[in-house]
């Protein structure tokens, strides 16, 4: 893509939302769509993606570990700076969620007051927190086998607690649900294939062949498993008429007039992604999309419609929120892209292929399924 | 124990055995140990005196003459009489179905003949409202604080206004 | 945060002043400055030391006189001791007037601009007890309507708040007389635990609340009804400020049929206890694990 376009796009995105958040920070969260009875809204429905897409980097980081596949291995860079960019971009949609920003240092453990371990946004930081600095730690160059194991670990760790996040709360039945977790994480992975099998045509390296069929599997059998978990869900919201499943019937009966649409357009382009077979590229995009929508709003607004005293309201982003929304998403693609730029770069391609090796030898000692590598040739160079 | 709701027009000789029955029961009901009270609410100035210091009341139920025009009588669904909570002889006295004279400052005593349930309830704390303080000494209202003696049906009232929908956004 | 390191921070604070006084003479506009550092870096409530929360209060009535005109006395009334609050409510007698609403409104100090108000009175149709039938914007011309019954909720009080276990940075707690409390200098505005209520109970300052100087309640409670800056949450505190004196909170004293009950569970003379032994009640949602201490009943005949 021309430079000169791309950073023509972005620039001004950032700007607006520069704008927009100057704006919100004199006037208050007041110039966002949310209220009393809808409290989160656009910016934590954008959090809840992006952690997915953060947490899939698992899905490179396993096979380098477990197979020492080499084609995947390549793209194993790619994994690590879509998570970071991701995982940064998530954190900032809960700094601009925040009502008072600047009194984030209570957060901090000593100065501050951690509501640890009951608080299970304390755990979705410091989770988060501990992923962001490993990605940093992974993409700086360090090796060592552990740090693949932790990011694996962390990896699930970040989205299943952003899911309790939701799930915790016997006041929302919508999201009251054990599902909710391996839901998530089926999304993120399909959700986190789709967007690296899109970015893998602007990837330098050749030999990705593997990786990419490994992707396109990972891509739909997640969204079908997604789909599937789905479904439970469906069967027991709807086989009983519950005051628990009211806002479930709302949402797919048509009740949330909008938003009704716009989760069944999710789902919609979900299944089209999965039968799409003839334009593999379009149907990644269209999942991603899918996802996008079910997984952000599709998701958010019915936790809080009804009302927990059974009152029906509407949520819409006030143009502020989405030029804030907008503008953290340009600061991610900015931030990933200087990312890639700096993967790509400084020899880190090579660094990649060393890296991997050192890490699929220093396991294989752990794991007997691993298979060793058979020759430096698979090695990307 | 409801006495004049289980009680028809007309019915006197059953009203008459219940509320003897309950004049007997109430004292010891009185004892049965509620919170030490203040009891604070209006006290209604009748000047029913002005005439009928010279003038016996009838003792029967009629309608309201002309000299009564102003006085709305809807207590116990129309079957109730002056008298009956009323001393004859005194007008500005109340009084229980044993004649007992009974000060308008105490009228809770004359309520409790029909109202003993309520009254009990009242005495506790449960039925009524406590003022100002939960703690220390505890000032209840009396019962014509809420309900006027001669017409004592709570009437409908106007609601406050409903809470803001949505936000008004108030630029600084 | 240890008071070495606050002091340190302090002095930092000092040190900023006083470079910002040098270029501006006025002394406004430093105690301005100074104010609003001291606000950055205020401790939380439970680790103040005396004389730090007697500098808070006296910088809140500062800021509250500066933002509103009113001059209020922000007080720190400590629980009292043997005495653990609750609330009953007779449903029989709740007609839906709202003037618990508006007396709570105004009490509290909740801004007049948003919908803050703590006390939701819902309406539903008798005989049925589905929340999604209430209404809570009900405005007939008078109340009570013969077909509805009325469900006044606010914070239960529960004495296993959702609200305190989600809140990250401990901004909300339960005092030792049952309130559950937010300190709202220390809130950082995530809404989790509004997102955790069952009830509905506690509302966000999306915007910095509009008060009335003259409608001004002055005497305030840090915990309690002082003006709320904006950005944080608030909630129904059992007007704190009231019930620690042995006052009875607002809605006890607007609520026009003696509905509510209000005491100490601790006393077995108090009238709540009484409801509790001689009523049976109701507690709203218990089965969401919250074990609310806001109790409803009806008269029994």
């Amino acid at each position: 893509m021309n430079k000169w376009l791309w950073w023509g796009t972005v620039l001004p995105a950032l700007l607006l939302g520069l704008a927009g958040y100057s704006e919100q920070w004199h006037l208050g969260l007041s110039v966002t769509g949310m209220n009393d009875q809808v409290v989160w809204g656009l910016y934590i429905s954008q959090f809840v993606f992006l952690v997915g897409v953060a947490a899939s980097a698992v899905i490179l980081v396993v096979p380098v570990w477990w197979w020492g596949n080499p084609s995947a291995r390549g793209l194993l860079r790619l994994a690590e700076s879509l998570a970071l960019a991701a995982v940064v971009t998530s954190l900032l949609f809960v700094m601009v969620d925040l009502g008072h920003p600047v009194r984030l240092w209570h957060a901090l453990p000593v100065i501050g007051q951690l509501n640890f371990p009951q608080a299970i946004i304390v755990w979705d930081l410091l989770v988060l927190v501990g992923y962001m600095v490993l990605t940093m730690a992974l993409l700086a160059g360090w090796k060592h086998p552990m740090g693949i194991l932790l990011a694996a670990i962390l990896g699930v760790a970040i989205h299943t607690m952003t899911a309790f996040l939701l799930a915790g709360h016997p006041a929302r039945p919508f999201w009251h649900t054990g599902v909710m977790a391996p839901r998530f994480i089926a999304s993120a992975f399909a959700a986190g294939a789709g967007l690296m099998l899109l970015l893998v045509r602007y990837w330098p390296v050749t030999s990705v062949e593997w990786g990419r069929l490994y992707l396109r599997r990972i891509f739909l059998g997640c969204l079908g498993i997604d789909l599937f978990l789905l479904g439970s869900e469906w069967f027991v919201w709807f086989y009983r008429h519950t005051s628990e499943g009211e806002a479930a019937r709302l949402l797919y009966g048509g009740g949330m007039g909008f938003w009704s649409g716009w989760v069944w357009i999710g789902i919609g382009l979900k299944v089209l992604a999965m039968v799409m077979v003839w334009r593999y590229v379009t149907g990644y995009g269209l999942g991603v999309v899918g996802i996008w929508m079910e997984k952000g709003l599709g998701l958010i607004i019915p936790g809080f419609v009804p009302t927990p005293l059974g009152e029906v309201v509407s949520y819409w982003p006030t143009w502020v929120e989405w030029q804030v929304t907008v503008g953290v998403w340009a600061l991610g693609i900015v931030l990933l892209t200087l990312l890639i730029q700096y993967a790509v770069h400084a020899k880190n391609i090579s660094d990649v292929a060393v890296d991997s090796k050192t890490c699929s030898i220093g396991l294989n000692a752990f794991f007997e399924n691993a298979q060793p590598i058979k020759n430096d040739d698979d090695l990307i160079s | 124990m409801v006495f004049c709701s289980s009680r028809r027009g007309g019915d006197r000789k059953w009203f008459c055995f219940f509320l003897s029955l309950a004049l007997l029961a109430w004292p010891g009901m009185l004892l049965s140990g509620a919170m030490p009270y203040t009891v604070q609410g209006p006290v209604v100035k009748t000047n029913c005196s002005n005439c009928h210091a010279w003038r016996t009341p009838v003792l029967k139920q009629r309608p309201l003459g002309p000299p009564h025009a102003g006085l709305l009588l809807r207590h116990g669904k129309a079957t109730l009489w002056c008298l009956e909570c009323h001393n004859p002889q005194h007008p500005s006295l109340l009084r229980t179905l044993s004649g007992a004279d009974v000060p308008m400052t105490e009228a809770q005593d004359s309520c409790a003949i029909c109202h003993g349930r309520t009254f009990f309830s009242w005495q506790e704390g449960v039925h009524g409202k406590r003022l100002t303080h939960w703690s220390g000494e505890r000032v209840i209202q009396s019962c014509a604080s809420c309900h006027a003696a001669h017409a004592p049906a709570v009437t409908p009232l106007v609601p406050q206004p409903p809470p803001r929908r949505g936000r008004a956004r108030t630029t600084p | 945060m240890d008071p070495e390191r606050r002091t340190f921070l302090q002095q930092l604070g000092v040190a900023a002043l006083a470079t910002s006084t040098v270029s501006a003479p006025e002394p406004a506009i430093g105690s301005m400055l100074s104010d609003a550092l001291e606000q950055l870096l205020q401790n939380h409530y439970l680790r103040m030391t005396p004389e730090e929360l007697e500098k808070t209060l006296a910088r809140i009535e500062r800021e509250v006189k500066k933002e509103y005109g009113a001059n209020i006395h922000c007080g720190n009334v400590p629980p009292l001791p043997e005495t653990s609050f609750g609330m009953a409510l007779n449903l029989s007698r709740c007609i839906g007037a709202r003037d618990c609403v508006q007396a709570c409104v105004k009490e509290n100090n909740c801004g007049r601009n948003d919908s803050l108000e703590n006390i939701r009175v819902l309406s539903l149709p008798r005989g049925s007890w589905e929340l999604t039938d209430s209404n809570h914007y009900y405005a007939p011309s008078h109340v009570p309507e013969g077909d509805r019954w009325y469900l006044p909720v606010q914070c239960q009080q529960c004495d296993d708040p959702p609200c305190v276990q989600n809140c990250p940075v401990n901004a909300t707690w339960k005092e030792p007389d049952g309130i559950v409390v937010i300190d709202y200098d220390w809130c950082i505005g995530c809404r989790a635990c509004a997102v955790s209520c069952p009830y509905w109970a506690r509302h966000f300052n999306w915007q910095k609340p509009a008060i009335p100087s003259q409608e001004m309640t002055t005497e305030t409670h840090y915990l309690g009804n002082r003006p709320r800056p904006m950005g944080v949450m608030e909630k129904c505190t059992f007007c704190i400020q009231r019930s620690r004196k042995g006052q009875m909170p607002a809605c006890l004293e607007a609520c026009r049929t003696g509905a509510r009950i209000f005491g100490n569970l601790l006393n077995p003379e108090s009238e709540i206890r009484r409801v509790l032994s001689t009523r049976p009640i109701y507690r709203f949602k218990e089965d969401k694990g919250t074990k609310p201490r806001f109790f409803y009943f009806v008269d029994a005949s």
